[in-house]
C-alpha cells in the first residue's frame, strides 16, 4: 500500500480539507432534524399551543441558512475531493508510465502489452473513481454513524440496548452475505470472460466457421456459455439481493422494538414523546450509514483488485542496473566479442536459449546470422546492447564488458532494428529523427537514401511530411522496414543490428541497402539476421545457429562445403532440381 | 480487418456498485419509440415475471407509504396514554395508573402489530420484486445475446470485413450490460418513483391543498438547477473524454513500441510528452468530477430549502396568518412535512434513471442493428445438394468488385481438373484472396460464373458447397479446446482413429504425441502454447479430416521459416493428392511444383503456365523469381 500512498502525498492537505468540510456538511445535515423539531415544538406548538409565528420564521430562516451553509461546505469538500482524487490518479498514471520506462526487456516480457495498457487505463479509472467516492462517502458514513449513535445514547441510554443487539446482527449478516457473494462473483466474472472469449474466437475465426459450415455448432456452443453466464450471475446476485431485505428487516424490527419499549417509558413519564421520535430518526441514520458502508466496502473490494494490478507494475524492479564504475562512456570502433555466452530468459528454466556462443565481429565487418525459427538468433543480437543480461560468459564491445558501460551510452552507440518494427504516429521527419533528435534535414535525407527509402518517401504527395498513422499502418511492410532502417542509420552508430528487417523488401532494393554497409557505413560493424539466404551470402562472416548453438561459421563458400545445415537452408530456398 | 481488442470497460458490472460518479455523456437513440417497442417485445417473453414484478412494485410502494402514515396512530396512542397515566399519577390512583398503562400498552402493541404486518408485507413484496426483475433482466439479456449471436452467424463475411472485432465485441459486453442494468433496475425504479410521487401528492392534497400547491410550485426549482448542472458537466465530460482518449492512445502506442523506445534511449522524451497529456487530463478531469460530485449535495440542499419554506408556509396556515382556512392541525403538518421531506428523492431518481434508460436504448439500438443486418442470401429454392463432387472447377469470365465502382477481378477464366494444383501469385490487392472468397461464396460473383462439375455454384446449396471445400488460411486460428477437438472441427463425426489418421497425414502426429497430454492437450488462447508451425500443422490436419474434394491454401505457409515450410509441405503434398487444390502464396518456392501458376496483377491474369514455362517467358514471374521486384 505504501507504494501507492506515496502518490497521494502531495494532496494530503486537500484530502484533509475534503474530509473536514464533508464532516462539517454532515453536522449541518444532522442539525437540521433538530431545527425541524424546534419549528414544531417551539413555533407551531409553542406559546402553550397557541403558536409563535416569529419562532416559525426564525427557525425556518435558520434552516435555509443551514442548507446554504451545507451547500457551500459540500461544494468545497467536493472540490477538494475531486482535485485530490483526480490528482492522485494522474500522479499514479505518471508514476506508472515513468516506471515502465525504466523496465528492461525482461520486465516488459513479463507483462503483455494489452495487460500493461489496461492497468494504466481501466484499472486507474477504477482507482480514481473509488478514491473520490471514498472521500465523499466512506468518511461521511462513520461520522453519521458515530454522531447519531452518541445522540441516541444521550437521549436514552437504556433504549440503546436494542442497538447493542441489532448492530452486531447487522454486521454479521453483511459479512456473511459479502463472504458468500464474493466467490460467486468471481465465478460469474469467469463465466462472463468465457462467454466473451467464445464470441471473440468465433468472430475472429469467421472464415473457418463458415468454410466448415459450423454455424450451428458455434450457436450450440455459445448457448452453453450464455446459459452458464446467466446461471452464474443469478447465483451471485441472488445472494447479494438478500442485503436489502436484511437491512429493512433489522431496521424496521429495531423501530418496532424501540416503540414497544419506549412506549412504556413515555407512558410512565420516563421519556418525552419528542425524544422518542428523534430517537427513531437517529436509528434510521445509524442503519443508513451502515448500509452505505457496506456498499462502499463492496466497491473497495473491486478496487482492491485494480490496486493489486497497479502495484505489480509499480513494484516490478528493473533487473538491469548501470555499473557503479563506468569503464568507458562511448563505443568507438565497434568490435564485438562473444566469449562463451550462454543465455536463458528465465533462470529457472532448464534449457538454455543460447549455449556457449563465441565469435568475434571486427570493426566494419558484416556478420550474418541464419537459422530456423526458435534457433536463438534474436536472443543473440539482443544481448549486444544489453537488452538482456547474459546468463554465463561475457560480451565485450571494444574490449570492455557491456556490463561496464552505462546502458544509455552503449545503446546510443548501437543502431538496432527490431524484428517487430514499430513506427510512431507523427510525420516521417519526426519518426526518423528518433535516431538523432537534432539531425538536420540533409542528415535525415541521407540516412533515408542509405536505407533506400528516399525514393518512395518522395513519391508520397507530402514527402517527408507524410503523417504516419499509429503503428505505421498506412505504409507497406517493405516501406516500414526501410523507414526503420533509416531511423537506425541516422544514429550513425558504431554497430548496426538488423533483425530480420528486410524480409518484405525486394531483393534488388535489399542489395542496394547492403551496398551502403560497404559505403557510408563501411566503418560500422553490421550484424544482420535474415531468412533469405541471398541476403547473407555476401557477408564477411555467417553464423549458422541451431537450437541455440553455433554449429558452423564462415563465409558462404566455406559453409556450402562444410555445413550440412547451411546447405539444407540454401536448397530449401533455391531450385529443387539442384537437389 | 483489424484486431482491435474489445474494450474491457463495463465488464462484469454486478449489482451493488455504488453511486459513484457517473459519466453524464448520453448517447441519444436514433429512433426511441421503435427501439423501446422492440425491447419490450423481448421483455414480453417473460410477461408473467414482468407483471408479477410490477404488481410487487405497486404493492411495496403503497405498503411503504402506508407504513409511514401508520406511525401517526402509534405516536398519538403513546401520547394519549401518557396523558392519561399522568392524570392518574396526579390523582395518586394506582388502579387507574395500572389501567392506563395496560390499556395504553394494549393499543400500542395492537398498532405495532399492524405496523409490523405492513412492514413484513412491504419487505416480502419488495424482495420478490427485486427477484422477479433480476430473473426478467437476466433472461431477457440471455435471449438478446443468443439472438445476436445467432444473427451474427448468419451474416456474410462482408460484414466481418467491414467491422472491427472490437466493435462487435462491445455489443456483447458494454451494450448488453447497460441494457441489463436498465431492465433490472431502471424500470422498477422509474415505476416506483412515479407511484411514490402520485401517492405522496394524493396524501398531500388530502392533508392540506394550499400547501400541496406551494410544494408543486417549488419543485421545478430543483429541475432547473439540475438541468443547468447537467449541461455544464456534460461539457467538461466531453473534454475529459477527449483527453482520456489522448492519454490512453499514447499509452497504448508507447507501450506497444516500448522496446523500440528502449533501443533508442527515448525514455525521457516520451515521459515528457506523456506528462503534458496527463496534465491536460488532470485539469479537465478535475472539473468533470467536480460537477458530477456537486449534483448530489445541490439536490439535497435544494430539497432542504424547499422543506423550510413549506414549514414556514405551513406554520402560517396552521396559525391562521394566511386567509385560507383548511383546518390544518399540528399532526397534519407533521405528516405533511414528512411527506415533503421524501418528495425530492423520487424526482431525483426519475431524472437519473431517465439518463440510464436513454443510454441503454441507444445500446440496444446498436444490438438491433446487428440483428437487422442482411444475412447471407438464401439458397435458391431449386438449389441442389451435392456431396460427391469430382472437382472440376471452372471460372468463366468472372468479374467482381467489393464495391461496384472498384473492380478487383477482371474477366478471370480458368479450368482446374481433379488432382491439379493451381497457384496464384501476385502482390497484395491483386485479387488472390478474392478468388477464394468467390469460390466459397463468401462473396457472390458479379459477372461471369463459377461452376463445379458443371453446376453453377449459385445453384448449389451453400452449405453443401462449403462442405466440399477445405481451407487452410494464413492466420492460424484455433479454438479453445483440446487438440483433438480442434482437428475434429473439420468433421464433427470423425472417430478418434480418423483424427489421428489425419494428424499423421499432416505430419502433426509426432509433435502432438510429444505434448504433455497428447491429443487431449488444451489449446490456450488461440494456441499460444504452440509454435507457429505447429499451429499450422493442426490447421492442415483439420482440413485433412474434412477430406473434401477441393482444397484452398491461402498463404498457408507464409509465417514459418523455409525449413519448417518444407516439413509442412510434406503433409500438404499428401493432403493434396487427388484433390483440386488452389494455392495462394507469397513465397515462390511454395508454388513451384504447381500444375499451373497464375500471375495476377490488378485483378487480371497476366501470365499463366508452369514454373518452367513462366521462367522461360522472362516476364513478371521471372522478375519476381529473381527478386527484381518487391512483392508486398
Amino acid at each position: 500500500m505504501k507504494t501507492i500512498l506515496a502518490y497521494v502525498k502531495q494532496y494530503k492537505p486537500l484530502v484533509f480539507f475534503a474530509c473536514f468540510f464533508m464532516i462539517a456538511d454532515c453536522v449541518c445535515e444532522l442539525i437540521q432534524p433538530l431545527v425541524v423539531a424546534k419549528i414544531v415544538d417551539e413555533g407551531i406548538n409553542g406559546n402553550n399551543g397557541a403558536g409563535d409565528m416569529s419562532k416559525v420564521v426564525l427557525y425556518g430562516l435558520l434552516m435555509i441558512g443551514l442548507s446554504v451553509l451545507g451547500f457551500i461546505l459540500a461544494v468545497i469538500s467536493v472540490r477538494c475531493a475531486s482535485k485530490a482524487g483526480v490528482g492522485f490518479a494522474a500522479n499514479l498514471r505518471d508514476g506508472m508510465f515513468r516506471k515502465v520506462q525504466t523496465y528492461s526487456f525482461k520486465n516488459i516480457d513479463g507483462f503483455s502489452v494489452a495487460s500493461l495498457t489496461t492497468r494504466m487505463t481501466n484499472d486507474l479509472t477504477i482507482i480514481q473513481n473509488t478514491s473520490i467516492m471514498c472521500m465523499r462517502m466512506l468518511m461521511k458514513a462513520p461520522v453519521m454513524f458515530t454522531c447519531s449513535f452518541f445522540a441516541a445514547v444521550i437521549i436514552k441510554p437504556t433504549l440503546s440496548t436494542v442497538l447493542i443487539v441489532t448492530i452486531p446482527l447487522l454486521i454479521v449478516g453483511l459479512v456473511v452475505i459479502l463472504k458468500t457473494a464474493s466467490p460467486r462473483f468471481a465465478k460469474m466474472q469467469k463465466s462472463v470472460d468465457d462467454l466473451n472469449s467464445d464470441v471473440q474466437t468465433s468472430v475472429r475465426n469467421v472464415r473457418v466457421v463458415k468454410s466448415f459450415v459450423r454455424q450451428n455448432f458455434e450457436k450450440e456452443k455459445f448457448k452453453k456459455y450464455n446459459d452458464n453466464a446467466m446461471q452464474a450471475s443469478l447465483n451471485a446476485i441472488n445472494v447479494v439481493i438478500l442485503n436489502g431485505p436484511l437491512m429493512t428487516l433489522l431496521m424496521n424490527g429495531t423501530i418496532i422494538a424501540i416503540f414497544a419499549i419506549g412506549g412504556r417509558l413515555v407512558t410512565v413519564g420516563n421519556m418525552q414523546i419528542g425524544d422518542l421520535t428523534a430517537y427513531v430518526n437517529y436509528i434510521n441514520h445509524i442503519l443508513m450509514s451502515l448500509m452505505v458502508l457496506s456498499m462502499v466496502f463492496m466497491n473497495l473490494t473491486r478496487a482492491a483488485a485494480s490496486v493489486k494490478r497497479v502495484r505489480e507494475v509499480l513494484e516490478t524492479e528493473p533487473d538491469l542496473k548501470d555499473p557503479e564504475f563506468v569503464l568507458k562512456d562511448s563505443v568507438k570502433a565497434g568490435r564485438i566479442e562473444f566469449s562463451n555466452v550462454s543465455f536463458k530468459y528465465n533462470l529457472e528454466s532448464k534449457e538454455n536459449i543460447l549455449t556457449n556462443i563465441s565469435f568475434t565481429a571486427n570493426p566494419g565487418e558484416v556478420v550474418a546470422i541464419v537459422g530456423g525459427t526458435g534457433s536463438g538468433k534474436t536472443s543473440l543480437v539482443q544481448l549486444i546492447p544489453r537488452l538482456y543480461d547474459v546468463t554465463e560468459g561475457n560480451i565485450y564491445v571494444d574490449d570492455v564488458d557491456v556490463k561496464d558501460y552505462n546502458m544509455k551510452d552503449l545503446r546510443n552507440s548501437i543502431g538496432m532494428v527490431l524484428q517487430n518494427n514499430t513506427l510512431f504516429s507523427g510525420s516521417i521527419w519526426e519518426n526518423l529523427r528518433w535516431g538523432k533528435l537534432d539531425a538536420t534535414d540533409d542528415e535525415v535525407i541521407s540516412a533515408a537514401k542509405a536505407a533506400s527509402a528516399h525514393d518512395f518517401i518522395m513519391s508520397f504527395p507530402e514527402g517527408y511530411d507524410t503523417y504516419i498513422e499509429q503503428g505505421g499502418v498506412n505504409v507497406s511492410g517493405g516501406q516500414k522496414q526501410r523507414l526503420c532502417i533509416a531511423r537506425a542509420m541516422l544514429k550513425n552508430p558504431s554497430i548496426l543490428i538488423l533483425d530480420d528487417s528486410t524480409s518484405a523488401v525486394d531483393t534488388a532494393t535489399e542489395a542496394k541497402i547492403r551496398e551502403s554497409f560497404y559505403g557510408d557505413f563501411r566503418d560500422t560493424t553490421v550484424i544482420i539476421i535474415a531468412q533469405r539466404i541471398s541476403s547473407v551470402m555476401s557477408a564477411d562472416k555467417i553464423l549458422v545457429l541451431d537450437n541455440g548453438e553455433i554449429i558452423a561459421q564462415g563465409k558462404h563458400d566455406e559453409l556450402m562445403e562444410n555445413s550440412e545445415e547451411y546447405r539444407d537452408i540454401y536448397y530449401s530456398q533455391m531450385e529443387r532440381e539442384e537437389d | 480487418m483489424s484486431n482491435a481488442r474489445p474494450t474491457p470497460a463495463g465488464r462484469g458490472r454486478g449489482p451493488g456498485h455504488g453511486p459513484g460518479p457517473r459519466p453524464t455523456i448520453i448517447q441519444k437513440p436514433k429512433d426511441l419509440k421503435t427501439s423501446v417497442v422492440r425491447i419490450l417485445k423481448y421483455v414480453g417473453n417473460n410477461k408473467i415475471l414482468l407483471i408479477s414484478g410490477l404488481v410487487c412494485v405497486i404493492l411495496s410502494t403503497i405498503l411503504g407509504l402506508v407504513g409511514t402514515s401508520l406511525m401517526e396512530p402509534v405516536v398519538d396512542g403513546i401520547t394519549k396514554s401518557a396523558v392519561e397515566y399522568a392524570k392518574a399519577v396526579n390523582l395518586n390512583d394506582d388502579v387507574a395508573k395500572e389501567l392506563a398503562l395496560s390499556s395504553g400498552l394494549t393499543t400500542l402493541f395492537k398498532n405495532l402489530a399492524l405496523l409490523a404486518t405492513v412492514y413484513v408485507g412491504a419487505l416480502v413484496t419488495s424482495f420478490l420484486q427485486v427477484k422477479f426483475m433480476i430473473y426478467l433482466s437476466q433472461r431477457t439479456t440471455n435471449k438478446i445475446r443468443k439472438d445476436m449471436f445467432d444473427a451474427l452467424e448468419t451474416l456474410p463475411v462482408r460484414y466481418y470485413d467491414t467491422h472491427t472485432n472490437g466493435e462487435i465485441m462491445s455489443r456483447f459486453t458494454n451494450d448488453v450490460d447497460t441494457l441489463n442494468e436498465a431492465l433490472n433496475h431502471s424500470i422498477t425504479s422509474l415505476f416506483s418513483s412515479a407511484i411514490t410521487i402520485v401517492g405522496t401528492l394524493i396524501l398531500m392534497f388530502s392533508v392540506c391543498w394550499p400547501l400541496a400547491i406551494v410544494t408543486l410550485v417549488l419543485t421545478p426549482l430543483s429541475f432547473i438547477v439540475a438541468g443547468f448542472m447537467i449541461k455544464r458537466s456534460s461539457k467538461y465530460f466531453k473534454k475529459q473524454q477527449k483527453n482520456i482518449g489522448a492519454v490512453n492512445s499514447y499509452i497504448e502506442e508507447i507501450v506497444a513500441g516500448q522496446k523500440v523506445v528502449k533501443t533508442f534511449c527515448y525514455e525521457d522524451r516520451v515521459t515528457e510528452e506523456f506528462y503534458k497529456r496527463n496534465e491536460e487530463l488532470r485539469d479537465t478531469a478535475t472539473n468533470a468530477q467536480m460537477f458530477a460530485g456537486m449534483m448530489m449535495p445541490i439536490m439535497a440542499n435544494i430539497n432542504n430549502v424547499t422543506y423550510a419554506i413549506i414549514a414556514m408556509f405551513g406554520g402560517c396556515i396552521a396559525l391562521g396568518f394566511l386567509p385560507v382556512n383548511v383546518g390544518l392541525t399540528i399532526g397534519g403538518l407533521t405528516v405533511f412535512l414528512n411527506l415533503a421531506r421524501h418528495f425530492g428523492r423520487p424526482i431525483n431518481e426519475i431524472s437519473s434513471q431517465y439518463n440510464n434508460i436513454i443510454t441503454a436504448v441507444a445500446g440496444a439500438e446498436r444490438i438491433f442493428d446487428i440483428m437487422d443486418e442482411l444475412p447471407e442470401t438464401a439458397d435458391k429454392p431449386d438449389a441442389v445438394e451435392i456431396t460427391d463432387f469430382k472437382g472440376h472447377v471452372i471460372f468463366d469470365n468472372v468479374t467482381f468488385g467489393y464495391n461496384p465502382d472498384k473492380i478487383v477481378l477482371k474477366n478471370l477464366s480458368l479450368y482446374a481438373k481433379p488432382g491439379q494444383k493451381i497457384a496464384f501469385v501476385g502482390s497484395t490487392g491483386a485479387g488472390k484472396t478474392t478468388i477464394t472468397n468467390l469460390l466459397t461464396r463468401f462473396y457472390d460473383t458479379g459477372e461471369g460464373s463459377i461452376t463445379i462439375d458443371g453446376v453453377d455454384i449459385r445453384d448449389i446449396k451453400r452449405d453443401s458447397l462449403r462442405e466440399s471445400i477445405a481451407m487452410v488460411l494464413q492466420d492460424t486460428h484455433l479454438f479453445s479446446g483440446t487438440v483433438r477437438e480442434n482437428i475434429r472441427y473439420g468433421r464433427l463425426d470423425a472417430t478418434d482413429d480418423e483424427v489421428e489418421e489425419a494428424a499423421k497425414l499432416a505430419s502433426a502426429h509426432s509433435f502432438i504425441t510429444r505434448l504433455p497430454n497428447g491429443y487431449d492437450t488444451m489449446i490456450e488462447g488461440d494456441g499460444e502454447n504452440l509454435s507457429q508451425g505447429q499451429r499450422q500443422l493442426l490447421n492442415i490436419a483439420r482440413a485433412a479430416v474434412a477430406n473434401t474434394p477441393i482444397l484452398v491454401l491461402d498463404e498457408a505457409t507464409s509465417s514459418v521459416d523455409t525449413r519448417t515450410e518444407r516439413h509442412i509441405e510434406k503433409g500438404l503434398d499428401r493432403l493434396m493428392k487427388g484433390k483440386t487444390t488452389f494455392v495462394i502464396a507469397h513465397r515462390l518456392s511454395t508454388v513451384r511444383n504447381s500444375n499451373a501458376i497464375m500471375v495476377l496483377e490488378k485483378g487480371e491474369i497476366i501470365e499463366r503456365g508452369t514454373h518452367e514455362q513462366l521462367l522461360e517467358l522472362k516476364g513478371r514471374y521471372y522478375e519476381l523469381y529473381t527478386g527484381a521486384v518487391e512483392l508486398d
